[in-house]
C-alpha cells in the first residue's frame, strides 16, 4: 500500500518543501540588474551565441553599446563598453554605428586606445568613408597631443571626401595641425604630399609658402643646435646666430612675418608689430 | 530521379515544417525591420544585416527539416522499403530527394529574399543615409551565397540521414555542422592572429583548428553581405573558390551518401 502510493507521497513532500522554500527565497534580496556595462564575453563565444554569424554578433554588441545607460557609469563600466565595442569592430570593422558611438563616448572617458583601434579598423574597412580617419586624426591631436599623426590622418580623410570644398577645408586643417607639431621634417614631408595631392592651385601655393616657412624653421633650429654646441649656451635672440656667424642671415618669411625664439626655445613666426612683445602671438 | 524530385517538391509544400519555417522567416524579416530603429546612422544597412542573419538561420533550418521529413522519417517509418521495392536505383531516390530539397530552399530563398528586400526599402524611407545599401546584383549574389551555404549543410545532413539509425541525429548534427561551419572562419581568424594576446589559447587550439579546417568547410566564406551593405565587392577569385569549395563538398557528401545508402539494409 505504502509502495503503491510512494509517488503521491513524494509529490506531497516536494510540495511541502516548495511551500516552505518560496517565502525563504523571496525574503532574500534580489541582486540588482545593472543597466550599465558589466560583462564582455570572449569573441568566439559571441560568435557561437549568434549561431556562428559574426555579423549578427557585431550587431548585438552594437545594440548593447547603443542602449547602454551612461548616466552612472564607472571607469570599469567604460572599460567593459570599450571591450564590447572593440569586439564589435573586430567582428564587423565596417559597422558605421559602432565607430560613431565609440568616437562619441570612449575617448572622452579615458578609453582613447580603444576608440583609436575601432577607428583604425573602420578606416581600413570603409575606404569610401572620410569620417573614421578624420576622427582618428582629431583624437590623435586632442587626446594624444600627437599633431603629426593627427595631421596625417586628417589628410587621409581629405583624400577620401568627394566634396571639393570639404577637401580643401580638411587639407587646410591638416596643414594647420601639422604646422603646430614638433617634428619639422615630418611636417615638411606631409605638407609636400598635401601640396602634390590638391587640385586647388591657390591652396597648393599656400602650402608651398608654408613649406618654405617650415624649411626656414628647420634651418634656424639646426643653427641653434650648432650654436649651443659651440658656445655651450642657448642664443637669447635670433640675431645672436648671425652676429656669431652661425647663420649668414635670418631668412625672410614667405608670409611677411618676423621670426623670433619663443618661450620654449623654438623658432616662431609673429606679426612684425608684435615682435617685441614677450609672449609672441602665433600666426598662419 | 525526376519522380523523386517531384514527389519531394509536392511533399515539401504540403509539410508543416514548410509553413512553420516560412512563418518564422516572416517574423525575422519583421525583426530586421524593427532593428533599423536601433541605428543612428545606417538604418537600412542594419535592417539588411540583421535580416540576412535571420534569412541564413531560417533557410538552413528549412533545409535540415526537409531532409529530416523527406529522408530520415521515411527510413524510420520504413516507407522507404516500399519505395525501393520498385525497380529504381537507390542513388536516384537519394539524389531526387536532395535536388527536391535544393529546389524548395530555392523557392524559400526567393520568397524571404523578396520580403527582406521590401522590409529594407521601408526601413530606410525616413532617413537618407550617407552610404546607401546596394539592393541589386550585390543583394542577389548574397542570396545565392546563402543558398550555396544551405546546399552544403543539406548535403551533410543527407549524408548523416543515410546511415543514422536515430531519426533526430541528422537534424541535431546538421544544425551543429551549420553553426560550426559558419563560426569556423571568425574563430580560426581569432586564434590564428594570436587570440588577442592569449598565447596559451592560441598555442593549444591553433593546431586543432588547422586540422578542423580540412574537415569542415568554412561556410563564412560564402557570406558576401559586405557587398550589398557597404558596396565593397568581394574578391572575385575568392568568391569563385568559395563556390567551388561548396560544390565539391556537396559532391563529396552526395557520393558518400549514395555509397552508404546503397549498402544499407532495411530489415
Amino acid at each position: 500500500m505504502m509502495l503503491r502510493n510512494a509517488d503521491l507521497l513524494c509529490a506531497l513532500v516536494c510540495f511541502g518543501l516548495y511551500v516552505v522554500l518560496i517565502p525563504a527565497l523571496y525574503a532574500k534580496p534580489r541582486s540588482q540588474v545593472s543597466v550599465e556595462m558589466q560583462v564582455a564575453l570572449p569573441r568566439f563565444v559571441q560568435v557561437l551565441m549568434s549561431v556562428g554569424d559574426r555579423f549578427l554578433a557585431a550587431n548585438l554588441a552594437g545594440f548593447r553599446a547603443l542602449v547602454v545607460s551612461t548616466e552612472q557609469m564607472t571607469p570599469d563600466n567604460y572599460h567593459v563598453l570599450a571591450l564590447v565595442q572593440t569586439d564589435a569592430a573586430w567582428l564587423n570593422p565596417a559597422h558605421e554605428d559602432n565607430y560613431y558611438i565609440a568616437t562619441a563616448i570612449l575617448p572622452w572617458n579615458g578609453e582613447v586606445a580603444a576608440a583609436q583601434y575601432i577607428l583604425k579598423l573602420a578606416t581600413a574597412a570603409r575606404p569610401f568613408d572620410s569620417q573614421p580617419p578624420f576622427y582618428y586624426g582629431a583624437n590623435a591631436v586632442h587626446f594624444l597631443k600627437n599633431a603629426v599623426e593627427g595631421g596625417e590622418w586628417i589628410r587621409i580623410a581629405a583624400d577620401r571626401t568627394t566634396d571639393e570644398m570639404e577637401q580643401i577645408q580638411l587639407q587646410q586643417l591638416a596643414a594647420n595641425v601639422v604646422s603646430k607639431g614638433d617634428d619639422i621634417e615630418q611636417s615638411i614631408r606631409l605638407h609636400k604630399l598635401m601640396a602634390k595631392g590638391t587640385r586647388h592651385k591657390s591652396f597648393a601655393r599656400f602650402l608651398e609658402k608654408r613649406i618654405a616657412r617650415l624649411e626656414n624653421f628647420l634651418m634656424i633650429s639646426q643653427a641653434m643646435t650648432k650654436y649651443q654646441e659651440i658656445f655651450d649656451s642657448k642664443p637669447a635672440q635670433l640675431q645672436d646666430l648671425v652676429d656669431r656667424a652661425v647663420l649668414t642671415s635670418i631668412p625672410a618669411d614667405p608670409f611677411g612675418m618676423k621670426y623670433v625664439i619663443d618661450a620654449r626655445g623654438r623658432p616662431q613666426a609673429v606679426d612684425p608689430a608684435m615682435a617685441d612683445v614677450p609672449a609672441p602671438r602665433k600666426t598662419q | 530521379m525526376l519522380q523523386f524530385f517531384l514527389s519531394s517538391w509536392r511533399a515539401g509544400f504540403r509539410s508543416r515544417s514548410f509553413l512553420a519555417v516560412f512563418l518564422l522567416g516572416i517574423a525575422l524579416v519583421g525583426v530586421a525591420y524593427l532593428s533599423a530603429s536601433f541605428s543612428p546612422r545606417q538604418p537600412s544597412t542594419v535592417a539588411l544585416d540583421v535580416g540576412l542573419s535571420g534569412f541564413r538561420f531560417c533557410l538552413v533550418l528549412f533545409a535540415i527539416t526537409l531532409v529530416q521529413d523527406l529522408v530520415s522519417r521515411e527510413v524510420e517509418r520504413r516507407s522507404v522499403v516500399l519505395t525501393l521495392s520498385y525497380p529504381v536505383h537507390r542513388a536516384s531516390y537519394l539524389l531526387g530527394r536532395y535536388f527536391g530539397v535544393l529546389a524548395l530552399t530555392g523557392v524559400g530563398a526567393a520568397i524571404l529574399g523578396l520580403l527582406l528586400w521590401i522590409a529594407v526599402l521601408f526601413a530606410g524611407r525616413h532617413y537618407d543615409q550617407q552610404f546607401p545599401v546596394a539592393l541589386g546584383i550585390p543583394y542577389l549574389m548574397t542570396i545565392i551565397g546563402v543558398w550555396l551555404d544551405v546546399a552544403v549543410v543539406a548535403a551533410f545532413t543527407l549524408c548523416l540521414a543515410t546511415f543514422s539509425t536515430v531519426s533526430m541525429l541528422p537534424l541535431a548534427l546538421g544544425a551543429l555542422f551549420a553553426i560550426a561551419g559558419r563560426a569556423l572562419g571568425p574563430v580560426a581568424d581569432f586564434v590564428m592572429r594570436g587570440a588577442d594576446g592569449q598565447v596559451e589559447l592560441a598555442a593549444s587550439y591553433g593546431p586543432v583548428l588547422s586540422l578542423i579546417r580540412w574537415l569542415l568547410p568554412d561556410l563564412s566564406r560564402l557570406d558576401w553581405r559586405v557587398w550589398p551593405m557597404y558596396g565593397q565587392v568581394p574578391d572575385v577569385g575568392a568568391m569563385w573558390l568559395s563556390a567551388l569549395m561548396a560544390l565539391v563538398y556537396v559532391g563529396l557528401m552526395l557520393g558518400l551518401s549514395v555509397q552508404a545508402f546503397s549498402r544499407r539494409e532495411f530489415s
